[in-house]
């Protein structure tokens, strides 16, 4: 009798520690899940901050892209730049007065024969290219003569045609 | 605190142009013309001038091939391979 007492009392002892435990998850559940949700808020909330701050941020960015850069720089103030620049050795300077040259020949024939300006256009672009890519050491330089590409190109093309 | 200052002094100065040695002149005067080099700096630099005021530049790129540039007195440049 006393040990089917005992027995009877471990196993209320045990099932009321198992219905206790269950109700400390239960309560752990009901707890837990409600932060888990004020988290997700917050994040949404966060997400959007994030969102509308770089909105805010892009817009004046692209208002500077979109604002080209006057020029101001007339084709012998860049020459002389060229020349007094530390960017581009000698040897290669007298390699690019060359090609200039050889270019201007180009445009030379062009108003004798009146050929087409799309090839010598693109010779120009080559040749620019060139001396943008030489000037990496200077890039005051290099944004200058890219703003004043269009502005040389017309000087050499239209002006005297 | 100095360390500091001056390193943020370096990060903010602004860019400026850096001499360029012979070395890389030639090579890139090489490069220009359109002729491989395998490097922006030639080794087995050779000068020499005639009486007509020409320049002649010899030189080895670092992919082997060696090249001469002609510099005449007018200020053309051209260059031709030798190997």
């Amino acid at each position: 009798m006393i040990l089917a007492g005992m027995l009877l009392s471990f196993s209320a002892l045990t099932l009321g520690c198992v219905k206790k435990s269950e109700v400390l998850v239960s309560d752990k559940q009901v707890v837990e899940q409600k932060p888990v949700e004020v988290k997700e808020v917050k994040k949404v909330e966060i997400v959007e901050k994030q969102q509308s701050v770089t909105v805010m941020k892009m817009a004046p960015d692209s208002k500077q892209k979109v604002a080209p850069k006057p020029s101001g720089l007339g084709l012998e103030q860049l020459v002389e730049r060229l020349k007094k620049t530390e960017a581009i050795g000698f040897l290669t300077k007298l390699a690019i007065r060359s090609d200039v040259l050889d270019f201007k020949k180009a445009v030379e024939s062009y108003r004798k024969r009146g050929e087409n300006t799309e090839t010598l256009r693109s010779r120009f672009d080559g040749l620019v290219l060139k001396i943008l890519a030489l000037l990496e050491h200077d890039p005051d330089l290099s944004k200058d003569i890219h703003f004043a590409r269009e502005s040389i190109w017309k000087s050499l093309v239209e002006v005297k045609s | 605190m100095r360390v500091v200052f001056v390193i943020m002094a370096m990060l903010f100065l602004p860019v400026q142009a850096q001499a360029v040695t012979q070395a890389e002149d030639i090579a890139t005067t090489i490069m220009l013309r359109g002729h491989p080099c395998g490097g922006s700096v030639v080794s087995q630099i050779q000068e020499s001038s005639d009486a007509a005021g020409n320049r002649i530049i010899r030189a080895t790129c670092p992919n082997g091939h060696r090249y001469q540039v002609d510099v005449s007195s007018e200020g053309r440049v051209s260059v031709r391979r030798l190997n």
